[in-house]
Formats: C-alpha cells, sequence, structure tokens
C-alpha cells in the first residue's frame, strides 16, 4: 500500500511540476506586439552606453570573420554606467577583436583595447594597443605587430574608424523596419518542414521569424546585414538579444537553408584587460610606439 | 593523553604501517593476492582516469555545460535533444562495449587493455574537437559536429570506467582485500578532481577564463594528455586475477530478476527520490555563473572550489558517526531537509558571493554524505531484495532501474532547458553577464531547487529500513544458506558457526523482559509532579527512569525485528506453507523423471485432492490471497512440466553436473587443448544452463521439502557448532605455522645465497663487506626492535579496545539484569492518564 502512496505521490508532483513547466511554453502573440516589443529591445541598443556584441558572418562563402566588440564602465546598483566629477565614465574601457578565416588566406587577427590598466598610478594615462596578426602560410612565417599609443576610451569610441563597429551602425537597419516590409505570407523550408513567419512570447523571451520584403532594403540599406531569406529575432526581457539570418545557399547541385549571419548582444560584457605600462615598454613584448594606429 | 605520548603512538602507527607497506610492497602480505605496488598503480592510474575524465564531462549533456552552451553556444533544448538520442543510442553501445569486453582475448587480460584503447581515443577525439574554428561555424555545422563528436565520446567514455572498475574487482579474488584496495583507490584518486578543479580555472585566468575555447586547447587538453600517462601506470603495473568457479553459479532470469525487483518497497523509494533529483540540481551551476559572468575572477574561483572540496572530507569523516548515531532513515531526512535550508538561505544571500559561497559549503557537506552512505543504503536495499525474493541476484538492478528511470529521466531532462528557454538563454550565453538577467536567473534556479529539494524528502518519509532490521533481514539470508547448505550436504563449519551464533542471538534477545515503557512514562510524570521532592534527587531519579526508558525502548526495539528470523524460522508452521508442502510432496516426492512423464490432468486432480483433503482434516480455509500464492507455485512447476516435455520430447533423464566438471578439468597447456577445453566448456555449459532453467521451477518446490526437513533436523545442526569452532580455530592455527615456515624457508635461502656471494669475493671487499652488513644489521636490529615495540603497543591497544567492549557489554546485561528485577517504587501513586497511545509497547 505504502509502495503505490509513494508511486502516486511522485508521480502527481512530477506530472505536476512537468504541467507547469510545459504552460511556460511558447505562446503565439501578434506581429504588431511583436513589433513593438522590437522596437522598443532596438531603442535600448541604440541608447546603449555600455555594452558587448559577438557577431559572425558568413555571407561571403570565401571567408567568414568573427567580431567581439565590448565597452565597459563602472556601474551603479541599479546598472547605469557612473561618470566622475568631469562627466567622464569611470573605468571606461573597450576592446574590438576582428577575426577573418578565409579559405584562400591565412587567418587574420585584429586586436584592440583601450584605456587604463586596472590599479594604475594615479596621473597615469589611457592607451590604445593594437595587435594585427596574420597566420603562417606557404609563403611567409606568422606575423605580429603591436603598436600603441595614447588614447583615451572616448577618444576610440568617438573615433570614425569604430563607427563602423559600434552597436549603432549593427541594429540601425532595424529601427527603419516597420510592419509593412514583412511579407507575412512568406514561406521557407526548414529542415524537413515549410514554415511561415511566427512570432512567439515565452516568459522573458520573445522569439520571431519573418521574411524582409526586398524594396525595405533596396529603399533604406541596400548593404544591410539583415539580407537574407529569413531573419530569426530574439528579444529577451525588453533587450535587442540575438540576430540570425538565414539564406538558401547553393553548393553545386545542392542547396541548403543555411546560418549565413549571427549577431548576439548584451548590455554587459566580460572584464577587458589592459596590460600595464611597465609590460609594454618591455622590449621583447614587441610594442612599438606610433603616431596613430587607426 | 599528552602530547609525548600521542606522539609516540602516532609514531608507533606510522612505523608499523610503514614496515607493512615496505615489506609487501612486491610480495602480497599473508591471505592477500595484491602487492602494494599494484595497489598504488591501480590508484595513481586512477588520478589519471579522473584527469580523462574533467575533460570528457566538458562535454557533458546538460544544459549548464559551460563548453557547449558558453564557449560554442548550443541551445539547451538542443543539448537536451542529444541526450535523448545519445540514450538511445547507448542501448545499442551496451551490447557492442559487451561484446567488446567479453570476446576480445588479448594477453594482457580483459580490462587493463580497454584502458588503452578507451583512454587515448577518448582524448584524441575531444582534442580535435577543442580546435575546431567554432567562432566562424553557422550553427547548424556546429551542431552536427559537435553531436558526431559527442555520440564518438559517449561510445569510449563507459568502456574506460568499465575498465577501471573491472581491474577493482578482478586485481584480487579475496573480498576483503579487495574492499581495502578500492577503499585505497578511492581516496588516491580523488585527490585528482580537488586538483584538476584548482588549477585549471588558476590557468584559464591565462587564457580568457572558462568560456574561452583556449583554455579547452591548452589548459585542459595537455592536462587530460597526462592523465593517459597516469592511467598506462596501471595498464602496466597491475594483474589481472580471474577465477573460474569450479561450482556452477545458478543463473537469475533477467525478466524475472527484474518482476521481483519491483516487489521491492525501498528499490522504489530510492528510485522515485532519484526521479525529482534533477530538480534540486538546478542550482549546481550557479558558482560557476557566479564566478565566470559575475566575479570574473577564476584565481579566486579556484580557491573557493578547493575550500567547497573539503567539504567532502568532513562528510566522509561524519558520515559513519552520524549513521550510527542517528541511523539509516533519520540521515537521509536530516540530509534533505538540511538541503532545503540551506537552498533557502541561499536563495536570499546569492547577491553576496562570501555568504553564498558559506552557505553552499555546508549544502555540498550534506549531499557528499550520499557517498558513504549511498552504498550502504543500496547494500542494504539489495539485501532486502536477496531476503524477498531468496535469491541474490545484483546483476537486474541495473536492467529494472534503467526500464522505468531511462523515460523519467528524458522526459523530466527538458524541464530544466525549457526553464532556461522561456527566460533567454538560448544560443547567448553571454547574456549572463547582464546582472538583472543573472539575478533573475538565479531567483528561478533556486525556487526550482527549492522544490526539487522538498520533492526529494517525500519518498524517504516512506523509508522504514532500520540497522536492527537489516540485521535480522541478514539473519534471515544466512539461514536460508545455512538449511539448503545442509540439504546438499556441502555444509561448511563457519557457515554453521554464523548461522547458530545468530539464531542463538536471536533467541537470547527474546527471552529478555523489559518493563513496560507506559508504566516507566507514568513514573516519569508523577516524579514531575511530586513538589515534595528535593530539586537533587528528583533529578537522580529522572535520570535514572530515562535511562530504564531507553533500555526498554532498546530491547523492545531488537525484539520487533527479530520477528523477521522467527517467521522465517518458524515458517512451516504457518498453514499457507504446510499446504505449500503438501503440494511439493504430492508433486515432487517420487523424483523428477517421474514427475515429467505424468500427465497433466492427474496432477492436477492428485494435487487438488491432496490440498482439499489437508484443508478439510486440519479445517483450514484459505484467504483468496493465500490462494493465488498456492496457484502460483503450482502453475510454476506446470511450466517445468511442459518445458520438459518440450525440450526432452518425453526422454526426460536427471542430469548431473559431472560433465560440466569434466570439461573444466580438461587440460589446457597447449592452443589445441585450450580450443578443446573452451569448445567443451561451451557445450556443456549450454547443456547445463538449459536443463537448470527447464528444471527451476520443479527445483524450488523440491527446496521446500528438504528446507522442511532440514528445519525438522535443526538440533542437529546446533549439535555440531562445537566441531565447527574447533575446525575454525585449527584452520587459523595451520595458516599461522604455515606463513611462519614459509618466513623461515625465504630467511634460510637468502643466508645461504649470501653465503656463497660472500666466500666468492676478494679478501679485502669482504671484509669492507662484512663491516658494512654489521652496522646495516645494527640498524636492521635497531629498526626492527621499533617495529616489535610498535606492533606490541597496536596489539596491546587493540586487546584494551576489545576488553572495553566485553566489559561495556556485561555491564549492559547486569544492567538489564536489574531493571527486570526491579518493582516500581511504592510511593508514586498509579493515578495517571495513560497518553501514551501509539508508544513502543510489545
Amino acid at each position: 500500500m505504502k509502495k503505490k502512496a509513494i508511486i502516486i505521490v511522485t508521480i502527481i508532483v512530477l506530472s505536476i511540476v512537468c504541467s507547469l513547466t510545459l504552460t511556460s511554453c511558447a505562446t503565439i502573440i501578434s506581429p504588431e506586439k511583436a513589433f513593438d516589443i522590437l522596437q522598443k529591445g532596438v531603442q535600448e541598443a541604440l541608447d546603449a552606453t555600455y555594452y558587448f556584441y559577438d557577431e559572425v558572418d558568413n555571407r561571403n562563402e570565401k571567408e567568414s570573420i568573427n567580431r567581439k566588440v565590448n565597452i565597459i564602465g563602472k556601474v551603479d546598483g541599479e546598472n547605469n554606467a557612473m561618470q566622475d566629477e568631469n562627466k567622464e565614465y569611470i573605468d571606461y574601457k573597450a576592446s574590438l577583436y576582428e577575426k577573418t578565416s578565409s579559405k584562400k588566406a591565412p587567418t587574420h587577427v585584429l586586436d584592440y583595447k583601450v584605456g587604463l590598466p586596472d590599479k594604475s598610478e594615479e596621473g597615469a594615462v589611457p592607451y590604445l594597443i593594437k595587435r594585427d596578426a596574420t597566420d603562417k602560410s606557404k609563403d611567409q612565417d606568422r606575423i605580429e605587430i603591436k603598436t600603441r599609443k595614447e588614447m583615451t576610451t572616448k577618444q576610440f569610441v568617438e573615433s570614425e574608424f569604430f563607427a563602423d563597429y559600434s552597436l549603432y551602425s549593427k541594429v540601425k537597419d532595424l529601427k527603419m523596419l516597420t510592419l509593412d516590409d514583412i511579407d507575412l505570407d512568406a514561406t521557407w523550408k526548414q529542415s524537413f518542414s515549410k514554415e511561415g513567419a511566427s512570432f512567439t512570447g515565452q516568459m522573458y523571451l520573445v522569439s520571431m521569424k519573418f521574411v524582409i520584403k526586398p524594396e525595405f532594403f533596396e529603399e533604406h540599406c541596400p548593404d544591410s546585414t539583415l539580407k537574407g531569406d529569413m531573419i530569426h529575432i530574439e528579444v529577451v526581457d525588453g533587450k535587442l538579444n540575438n540576430i540570425i539570418v538565414y539564406q538558401y545557399v547553393s553548393d553545386g547541385s545542392i542547396t541548403t537553408f543555411d546560418e549565413v549571419y549571427r549577431f548576439s548582444t548584451v548590455y554587459r560584457g566580460p572584464k577587458v584587460q589592459i596590460p600595464k605600462l611597465s609590460d609594454l615598454e618591455d622590449e621583447k613584448d614587441g610594442y612599438t610606439i606610433v603616431e596613430s594606429i587607426i | 593523553m599528552n602530547f609525548k605520548q600521542t606522539t609516540k603512538k602516532a609514531k608507533n602507527k606510522a612505523i608499523y604501517f610503514g614496515n607493512h607497506i615496505s615489506s609487501h610492497w612486491n610480495r602480497p602480505a599473508p591471505g592477500h593476492e595484491a602487492p602494494y605496488r599494484e595497489v598504488a598503480a591501480y590508484s595513481v592510474g586512477g588520478m589519471g582516469k579522473e584527469m580523462i575524465m574533467y575533460m570528457v564531462y566538458m562535454l557533458a549533456l546538460n544544459a549548464s555545460t559551460i563548453f557547449l552552451g558558453s564557449t560554442i553556444g548550443i541551445k539547451p533544448m538542443h543539448i537536451q535533444t542529444m541526450y535523448t538520442i545519445v540514450t538511445i543510442l547507448n542501448v545499442g553501445f551496451v551490447f557492442v562495449r559487451a561484446f567488446l569486453f567479453d570476446n576480445m582475448r588479448l594477453k594482457m587480460g580483459k580490462f587493463r587493455p580497454m584502458i588503452m584503447l578507451s583512454a587515448i581515443p577518448l582524448v584524441a577525439i575531444i582534442g580535435v574537437m577543442f580546435f575546431l574554428e567554432f567562432d566562424v561555424m553557422t550553427y547548424k555545422e556546429k551542431l552536427t559536429a559537435v553531436i558526431a563528436f559527442v555520440i564518438c565520446v559517449e561510445f569510449f567514455k563507459p568502456i574506460l570506467l568499465e575498465a577501471f572498475v573491472g581491474i577493482g574487482h578482478v586485481i584480487t579474488s579475496n573480498s576483503n582485500e579487495r574492499t581495502n584496495i578500492i577503499t585505497i583507490y578511492s581516496i588516491v584518486y580523488s585527490l585528482a578532481p580537488t586538483l584538476t578543479n584548482f588549477i585549471v580555472p588558476l590557468f584559464s585566468e591565462f587564457t580568457g577564463g572558462l568560456t574561452s575555447i583556449d583554455t579547452y586547447r591548452y589548459v585542459i587538453l595537455p592536462m587530460a594528455l597526462f592523465g593517459v600517462v597516469l592511467s598506462l601506470v596501471t595498464v602496466l603495473g597491475t594483474k589481472e586475477r580471474i577465477v573460474t568457479s569450479r561450482n556452477y553459479v545458478q543463473k537469475v532470469n533477467v525478466f524475472k530478476g527484474i518482476k521481483e525487483v519491483y516487489r521491492n518497497k525501498y528499490w522504489w523509494i530510492i528510485n522515485c527520490a532519484g526521479w525529482v533529483a534533477f530538480l534540486e540540481g538546478a542550482a549546481n551551476t550557479l558558482l560557476l555563473w557566479m564566478y565566470v559572468y559575475g566575479v570574473q575572477d577564476m584565481v579566486e574561483y579556484s580557491m573557493v572550489t578547493t575550500v567547497l572540496g573539503m567539504s567532502a572530507t568532513i562528510a566522509m569523516v561524519l558520515t559513519p558517526i552520524l549513521l550510527k548515531k542517528v541511523g539509516n532513515k533519520n540521515l537521509l531526512l536530516l540530509h534533505n531537509s538540511m538541503n532545503i535550508v540551506l537552498i533557502v538561505a541561499m536563495l536570499f544571500t546569492f547577491q553576496i558571493p562570501y555568504l553564498f559561497i558559506f552557505f553552499l559549503f555546508f549544502n555540498l557537506l550534506f549531499n557528499y554524505l550520499a557517498l558513504i552512505y549511498g552504498p550502504v543504503i543500496h547494500g542494504e536495499m539489495r539485501d532486502y531484495q536477496h531476503y524477498l525474493s531468496g535469491k541474490r541476484m545484483d546483476g537486474v538492478f541495473g536492467p529494472a532501474s534503467s526500464m522505468i528511470n531511462t523515460p523519467i529521466i528524458i522526459a523530466t531532462g527538458y524541464i530544466i532547458p525549457i526553464a532556461y528557454q522561456s527566460f533567454g538563454l538560448t544560443i547567448n550565453y553571454n547574456i549572463l553577464y547582464d546582472p538583472s538577467f543573472r539575478n533573475q536567473m538565479f531567483t528561478v534556479l533556486l525556487v526550482m531547487s527549492i522544490v526539487g529539494a522538498v520533492l526529494n524528502l517525500v519518498p524517504f518519509f516512506f523509508y522504514d529500513f532500520p540497522r536492527e532490521m537489516h540485521v535480522n533481514v541478514v539473519r534471515v539470508n544466512n539461514l536460508r544458506a545455512m538449511i539448503g547448505d545442509y540439504s546438499d550436504d556441502c555444509l561448511q563449519p563457519e557457515r554453521i558457526k554464523r548461522g547458530v551464533d545468530d539464531h542463538r542471538e536471536v533467541m537470547r534477545i527474546n527471552s529478555i523482559e523489559h518493563e513496560d515503557i507506559n508504566d516507566l512514562r507514568k513514573q516519569l510524570r508523577l516524579l514531575n509532579a511530586d513538589k515534595t521532592m528535593a530539586k537533587e534527587e528528583k533529578k537522580n531519579q529522572s535520570k535514572r527512569i530515562y535511562a530504564r526508558i531507553a533500555t526498554a525502548k532498546n530491547i523492545a526495539h531488537k525484539q520487533k525485528h527479530t520477528v523477521l528470523y522467527l517467521n522465517e524460522f518458524h515458517k512451516f508452521d504457518i498453514e499457507i506453507n504446510k499446504i505449500k508442502l503438501v503440494l511439493a510432496h504430492e508433486l515432487c516426492d517420487k523424483g523428477i523423471e517421474s514427475f515429467s512423464g505424468r500427465d497433466v490432468l492427474e496432477m492436477k486432480e492428485s494435487v487438488a485432492k491432496a490440498v482439499g483433503r489437508y484443508c478439510a482434516d486440519n479445517c483450514v480455509v484459505l484467504t483468496p490471497k493465500e490462494k493465488r500464492s498456492l496457484n502460483a507455485q503450482f502453475r510454476g512447476v506446470l511450466r517445468s512440466h511442459k518445458k520438459m516435455n518440450k525440450v526432452y520430447d518425453g526422454n526426460f533423464k536427471r542430469m548431473t553436473m559431472d560433465k560440466l566438471n569434466e570439461a573444466i578439468a580438461m587440460p589446457e597447456t597447449n592452443k589445441e587443448e585450450e580450443k578443446a577445453r573452451k569448445i567443451a566448456l561451451k557445450r556443456e555449459g549450454s547443456i547445463w544452463s538449459k536443463y537448470i532453467n527447464i528444471t527451476e521451477n520443479y527445483r524450488d518446490t523440491k527446496m521446500l521439502i528438504k528446507q522442511k526437513i532440514a528445519m525438522d533436523n535443526f538440533a542437529e545442526i546446533e549439535g555440531m557448532y562445537e566441531d565447527s569452532i574447533l575446525s575454525i580455530e585449527d584452520g587459523k592455527q595451520k595458516s599461522i605455522i604455515e606463513e611462519q615456515e614459509r618466513k623461515a624457508k625465504v630467511l634460510a635461502d637468502y643466508e645461504a645465497a649470501e653465503k656463497i656471494r660472500i666466500e666468492e669475493m676478494p679478501l679485502e671487499k669482504q671484509e669492507k663487506y662484512l663491516i658494512k652488513k654489521e652496522k646495516q644489521n645494527a640498524r636492521k636490529e635497531q629498526m626492527q626492535k621499533m617495529i616489535e615495540e610498535a606492533v606490541a603497543t597496536e596489539k596491546k591497544s587493540a586487546e584494551a579496545k576489545k576488553q572495553k567492549k566485553l566489559e561495556m557489554e556485561e555491564n549492559n546485561a547486569k544492567h538489564i539484569e536489574t531493571f527486570i528485577d526491579q518493582t516500581p517504587p511504592s510511593d508514586i501513586k498509579d493515578d495517571a492518564t495513560d497518553d501514551s497511545k501509539g508508544g513502543e509497547t510489545l
């Protein structure tokens, strides 16, 4: 009797837990509501002072690019960027990493870090360091050039060079997107089934999959990274989180529906560790002081 | 004891153990098979295995795996789907692995080559995987690569684990020695996780943290390669000692066994608790996330994990004490209730890392208690199964559990990934850097953990298997074994001693009369109500009454559980067993050949008549449950009859093990003979196995008659007790003398060889050598003296302990006798109301 009681109690409890979890599964939401959430998320991204993003671009068949950009500083208890008496962000640092892998050329890495090292002495000046490395190939040995230049994080972030890497440049196209630019009747074949536009909500996650009409790109942004046969966007807790672009890719006789572009962002990133100046002056470390890096 | 004495004692112990280990480094100790060199090789290899497994666990298929989730970016739901695929594939892999283990006849043995054949591919596969360019792959490419590698890893991983477990089983055939070896092995290999948990996060600080693939490439992979080197120490430094039994061991039908296991209440309780354990584990990943995404200081993390690792050592020391003090059920309840309390505390403190770690330390400490009490409880549950089904069937627990648990684990495994996904943790684990998101996630996971801990606690309220019950379960199993051996005429002195000792102990316990606990409680209440008595006197009297209550409770508790033994001992006094005996006599009295030739209808009629006659003569009315039990037994025997006629086509003949024994005894000096023996063994083994399977139900029924005869002749078995004691003592003396003779012979041989060597030396060298030798001998003598002193002290302390125990037992017995003689004090009026319903009255 007791044995049966145990089994019954456990099964009931398990079923309650399972059903509670399953009820939190995706529910369909209207495109209007989904778009409203998306636009708020995009606006928040455009306003972000600190952020981290990771981007993989496989659109070009011959090469693939991975970028990681991180801008970070001290925040208060409510997660707002803290400023000093001169209205400068405290512990303001940035990093930019770009890796280009190519079928025909050796892998190339660009790595920038800017800011003051942790626990640096009073009066120390922030600087930008750059590492430019090209892998070994048939024709040449591995090349690594390390350079540095005095520069503040603000100067780096506000520079023309960085403009193309900023979060703003990555999400600005989405800001222009309206519900009219979406082809709600379009379908695509994914794995074994045929799918169409979908807008779902699941507690903190809003997920949307749709096709953007070609006219949108023609009118607003011909070189947009969002260009593709289907786009999948995830907004988490009202913040833009992931953008994935799929495209039909033909490789001779086989056509596949592939992920060609992936962009993930968050408003806090990992620590940026700037090497101490004393380490950089060591000749063995190979850093040279230059007039211009970017 | 002062410091000097303690130091001397510790020194003595160290000398004693040091001498023991060094003298048996290459040559096994008396009564042992494996020298300490092999134990060391096995343990060091175990550390290597743990280092490899550290890397393998990086590919563990659960939603919180940092490598698969954060580094590569696989969705939690897809990780869980991979787990489902791998679990299903594993069903097939099990057979392939079983085939490999049983059929690869390599010269090195059965398990040792398997270490090489699994460790090297495992590290190679995962090493290649670490060097893939995941950061530029599409999601589909990543998913395909990961699943391919994970499948390969899941194939090889169990081979490595099974090989190490297998070596533990075959390094010696001596059961006690095996237990000691496995204990040493466990202690040594557990150093490896402590080391890796410290080193990896520490070095990861230079490679970009645990989310960076460089940590896997340049820290974890070299460590695993070192692990391969260490595991080769086991391959090269150990021997496999597989002993082929000359006696046939009865096979247990897997499906019948599984059916039997499902009757075991305690198996269900342990499994039910396991079904909900996944929820409790939801918060397991929090510390790692806290440091990877929050604190971002892997040096501190490595220190923290090392400190947290200490909780395991404390738990290992505490568990035996707690088990003894509170018993297994209370320990289970304590562990699971403390988990709830501590996880609740963690929920309110996770934003203050050090406070969170403080509570986590105690949470881990309580969880680690299960490392020791888990196997104890499983062992007791298996003994109970032996008692329930009358057969020892350890092998069927695995299939029984997987049949029930696998679908449940697969289904419930999706709950945590669904929770992750609902909160937005899909492919972008970097979202955990966001403190507001991380805090929400932590809250949810801790709440899930609390729910899991509460659910985990519920089944253990039904666990009622105290130590005394287990003692009696083992006594019943011993009694059955003794009765079985008596019936088969192969009773050994050790078996007689144990069986009769058990029987006498049960009878002694039952002969003790204890005081009425309710009366004693009444006395206590009246004493407390008495305001005239002096405070000191009152205190002393109540202390005495409490002691009497404790003694009475203890006796009552012991007597309560001896019922199991007494029921078994008097089982033929129960009507249903008497009727089963009538059935057995009716079917089996004329022998198995006659049984196989009987007509089914005639058998049915004759059994019905005999049972009916017995019931009428003894005015017995069978309950429906008894009828079902009787029918089941009869159907079982009929099944045997049907099989006999089907397989042997009316030509059934009783078989003996002679032919199988002949095959076992065949010579195997060359390859031809080896082959011939193998073929003969296979043929005869199969014939015998078939015979045993077909006649199983008949033999079970026949066993009832034999058991009855043996029980009736229990006095005869008791009569053999004194001779058995003498025989055991003789055996011990003989082995001591043999060991002494062996040692003397070795010494004499060595001295003779030494003498010849010295004589052959040039005179000058001889002198130098003799002086050196003299010095050596003096040192040796001094050392020997110290060793003898240490051994004598050890012996003395062991004897003192024994003496103390005996004195305590005597005092206890006197205590009980005094209480029995005592009458309640006359000055306490018996006018209190009895409110002790549900007390321990017998």
